[in-house]
């Protein structure tokens, strides 16, 4: 393959990693403007999603259907935590990271002990190449890429949106003030978890064909996750799209020219030196 | 001085009962594993420190723990550092193992606190750091060892001329970490009792009104960091010592946040405490096994939620809790506030 | 003059929380500040002890022009505060509370190596302000469990226990039932001479208690200034107060 062709597929694969993380990071941008919560668990969201898919295929499930199933497994997981736990931790940022991760330990843990260590494989339900330049790239690659930008234009126009968008934002801005208004904050920070982790649970299922799915793999995901939010900016959706770009485009475009490894460490160090110059986010208002 | 040789005594009786327990069920390699039980211990001191005490939480502790188990090896193995000449190799490499990490910390202290970086942020930045470093410690194969790490570690020995003093032996090097843990508790109590001792838990308590009465919040934090991450790297260090093999994965977040776990179980403030965590849990761990330890792993998880959810803080401060409800009586003794991890309410 | 400022301003958004605002205080006058809720009376003091940052003019403190200090830096040079909403560490002892404010100013390193001597001379630091503030009974109740009035003393005992020049209460009386606040201003008579006060009330018997000098704020801005006789005659401050009379109820 000639440069340019490394290149265009460098760029195509680095869009597939900003896609995937948009959709975790909606989610876990929201929660934490929302409610000053930094959900620890996010990850094991995005690996529920993934074992979604494996559970799915045993039980006789397309690959289609099982896409779709798993993020509502995991929308009921997130219900489910929601209400029992994250609800008693709001405003209450560093018990609610020991506690998210607790549960995020006892999820992967839980997981390990129903599936065993070992990485479990999931077949991608689009197979083959297509051709773009001459540079064969696999359809399912494409696929995610172009999903997984799409809903995340589709999750920010719902915000826009009359009724659900504007009430998320009033809350967003002023909880208080919001429910003077008539506007029920704990049913709204209840449907955002629940779509937030619907999504990570969506973007676990697409990528389940892509990665190693094994009980710990939602780690990852997370840091990446944190360090976009940071980098971002909280309190705005533009600031999860842009921190997303930041994060995952900084990460592909080092590890073109070395390891996984080296550009991890690169995105940290950028990250950090970026929260040093401008704390509160890139593209946050304040 | 009082105070110091009961802390002192105190973990030394710890020591031998967890000793003599272990020694009953599995003869000498309980107690061998009951040494690394109390290293684990005095790591779990300086978590305590860290966060019980001035309130940081950090999930990447276990950076420098493994950074001082890495420096000994080097030190004494002669692969990164040559000793000078002269100089016993193993204390040497004690040595290296507190600086080295220490001013890793000194530095990372430096550019997080001045930079404001506190919180919920500071946790989540040592997250990313401790993330990184054990993937940096796997890829770096040759400085690291890679996945399966370095082994035959040369076990501690001190040559005072007319003598030997060799912490091989299962008896023997149980007796030298006892001894070190000792020490390192009544130097550390001695210290939370100065003025100084004072001024971390301020930090804890109301960090803003600290700073509007003058004092340089950063610099207590920094020393504090600092502190905890020499007697960690110092763990390290004394942990590859007796288990004669180090690894990346000592490094990384699952060793970090088991001893947040040993120290919530124990008593966040009391560094008795942490080390009867970490003995506690470690130890039901290693009577288990298999399917059974995952399970164990379950339920630590699950009790820490409860034990974050609760405010309480472990076993230890329950118990205190409890002797001063029965001495109190009537009379209302006010407890301190909740000592939830945001701090007072 | 112990404290300047000149033009001082700060914005947030579209809103000044305060403009174009001088102040002259000299050293040992007790001052006091009163205006309307959202006046700028807090946002005024936290300019001055360095939470916020102003967006134009400064703050001169004996001297030093006080642009880019941190917190700690300025109360080192003298400062202390007591804020509004009390502000005490919870989860330790009145008398811990008060050796921090002993220590408060010294380098940390140092407090590492204190020898006996040294921490005895805190500790009577710490316990002739207790006597000052009238809290010697309460020396090893946990702060959190005091009583309001008891946490306010206890908070201007810490205030000074730094040995500030220059001292800032922010409502000192707020909350505080009549005989609490009458032993508050005369807790503030006994510490007058040595020291210099700002104080902020809306206890408009307060403040006439209290100060000499009074500087009334409105809208963020300086609306006039004069003894308490002087401004209570002032038309325009009887407009800012738009006729809740000139006895104000506290919260």
């Amino acid at each position: 393959m000639g440069t340019a062709q490394l290149i265009l597929m460098q760029v195509l694969n680095t869009g597939v990693i900003i896609g995937i993380l948009m959709l975790v990071t909606l989610g876990l941008g929201v929660i934490y403007g929302l409610m000053d919560v930094l959900n620890l668990a996010h990850g094991e969201f995005l690996m529920l999603g993934a074992y979604g898919v494996v559970v799915a295929g045993s039980l006789g499930l397309g690959s289609w259907e099982a896409m779709l199933v798993a993020p509502i497994m995991t929308a009921v997981v997130a219900f489910a935590l929601e209400k029992g736990l994250i609800s008693r931790l709001y405003r209450r940022p560093l018990d609610a990271l020991l506690a998210t991760w607790a549960v995020s330990l006892m999820l992967s843990q839980g997981i390990r002990l129903i599936f065993g260590p070992a990485p479990q494989s999931v077949g991608a339900p689009i197979q083959g190449a297509v051709d773009i330049l001459g540079l064969p790239f696999p359809k399912y690659r494409l696929f995610v890429l172009i999903v997984s930008v799409v809903l995340t234009l589709v999750v920010l126009a719902l915000f826009r949106y009359p009724t659900f968008g504007v009430k998320m934002r009033a809350v967003f801005q002023d909880a208080d003030m919001a429910r003077c208004l008539g506007i029920r904050a704990p049913r709204i920070y209840s449907v955002a978890f629940v779509i937030g982790g619907a999504l990570a649970g969506f973007a676990g299922a697409l990528i389940a064909p892509l990665v190693t799915v094994e009980p710990t793999m939602g780690a990852v995901y997370l840091v990446r996750s944190f360090l976009t939010v940071i980098v971002g900016g909280v309190g705005n959706l533009i600031g999860v799209v842009g921190g997303s770009a930041v994060i995952g485009g900084a990460e592909g475009a080092i590890s073109y020219f070395s390891s996984g490894v080296w550009a991890q460490v690169a995105v940290l160090a950028i990250a950090i030196a970026i929260v040093r110059i401008r704390p509160s986010g890139i593209f946050s208002r304040k | 001085m009082k105070n110091l040789l009961f802390g002192a005594a105190q973990i030394a009786g710890l020591a031998v009962v967890v000793a003599l327990v272990a020694f009953g069920f599995r003869g000498d390699s309980g107690v061998e594993q009951a040494t690394l039980w109390l290293i684990l211990g005095l790591f779990a001191v300086s978590v305590s420190l860290l966060w019980g005490h001035a309130g940081l939480l950090s999930f990447g502790q276990a950076a420098f723990f493994g950074l001082g188990a890495f420096c000994y090896v080097w030190a004494t193995t002669d692969t990164l550092f040559d000793a000078p000449i002269g100089w016993n190799p193993g204390i040497f490499g004690l040595l290296v193992s507190v600086l080295l990490p220490a001013a890793v910390a000194l530095a990372i202290g430096y550019f997080l606190f001045y930079g404001k970086v506190v919180g919920a942020y500071f946790t989540i930045v040592t997250l990313a750091l401790s993330f990184l470093l054990s993937s940096l410690g796997e890829a770096w194969t040759s400085v690291f060892g890679g996945y399966t790490g370095i082994a035959n570690v040369p076990p501690l020995t001190v040559n005072l001329g007319f003598t030997t003093i060799s912490a091989e032996g299962t008896w023997a090097g149980f007796a030298a970490i006892t001894v070190v843990l000792a020490i390192i508790i009544a130097l550390l109590r001695a210290l939370l009792s100065t003025p100084f001792g004072l001024t971390v838990d301020g930090v804890c308590d109301n960090e803003p009104r600290l700073q509007h009465l003058g004092m340089s919040v950063v610099k207590v934090k920094l020393v504090t960091f600092v502190i905890s991450a020499g007697i960690a790297g110092l763990a390290g260090a004394l942990f590859a010592a007796q288990s004669d093999y180090v690894a990346s994965d000592m490094m990384g977040t699952v060793l970090s946040t088991e001893a947040i776990i040993w120290v919530a179980v124990g008593g966040r403030k009391s560094l008795f405490g942490a080390v009867l965590g970490a003995v506690l849990v470690r130890g039901v761990g290693y009577v288990l096994s298999g399917i059974a330890l995952d399970y164990w792993t379950l339920f630590l998880a699950a009790l820490l939620l409860v034990l974050v959810l609760a405010g309480r803080t472990g076993v230890v401060g329950m118990a205190r809790w409890l002797t001063n409800k029965m001495r109190a009586g009537g009379r209302a003794a006010g407890t301190p506030a909740g000592e939830g991890a945001d701090g007072a309410a | 003059m112990l404290l300047e400022t000149r033009d001082l301003g700060v914005r947030w958004g579209g809103i000044w929380g305060l403009h174009d605002f001088d102040l002259d205080v000299e050293e040992g006058e007790i001052h006091g500040f009163i205006g309307p809720n959202g006046s700028g009376k807090s946002t005024l003091f936290n300019l001055i002890i360095g939470r916020y940052k102003p967006t134009t003019g400064r703050v001169v403190f004996d001297g030093r022009d006080l642009a880019g200090l941190d917190p700690d830096q300025r109360a080192r040079l003298g400062m202390a505060v007591k804020f509004q909403i009390t502000n005490v560490f919870a989860g330790l002892t009145v008398m811990q509370n008060l050796l921090l404010g002993v220590i408060g100013p010294k380098p940390v390193t140092s407090l590492i190596f204190r020898g006996s001597k040294q921490k005895r001379a805190h500790y009577e630091r710490a316990e002739q302000i207790l006597e000052t503030i009238g809290l010697q009974e309460k020396r090893d109740d946990v702060a959190g469990n005091l009583a309001h009035g008891e946490k306010g003393w206890l908070e201007i005992g810490m205030a000074l226990a730094v040995e500030p020049k220059l001292l800032l209460l922010d409502e000192p009386a707020a909350g505080m039932g009549k005989e609490e606040t009458a032993r508050t201003v005369e807790l503030i008579h006994r510490l007058k001479g040595s020291r210099t006060i700002l104080v902020i009330e809306h206890d408009m018997e307060f403040v006439r208690a209290v100060a000499e000098r009074i500087t009334v704020l409105f809208k963020g801005g300086l609306l006039t200034q004069g003894t308490y006789d002087e401004v209570k005659m002032d038309e325009r401050v009887i407009d800012a107060y738009l006729g809740r009379g000139r006895r104000d109820v506290t919260a």
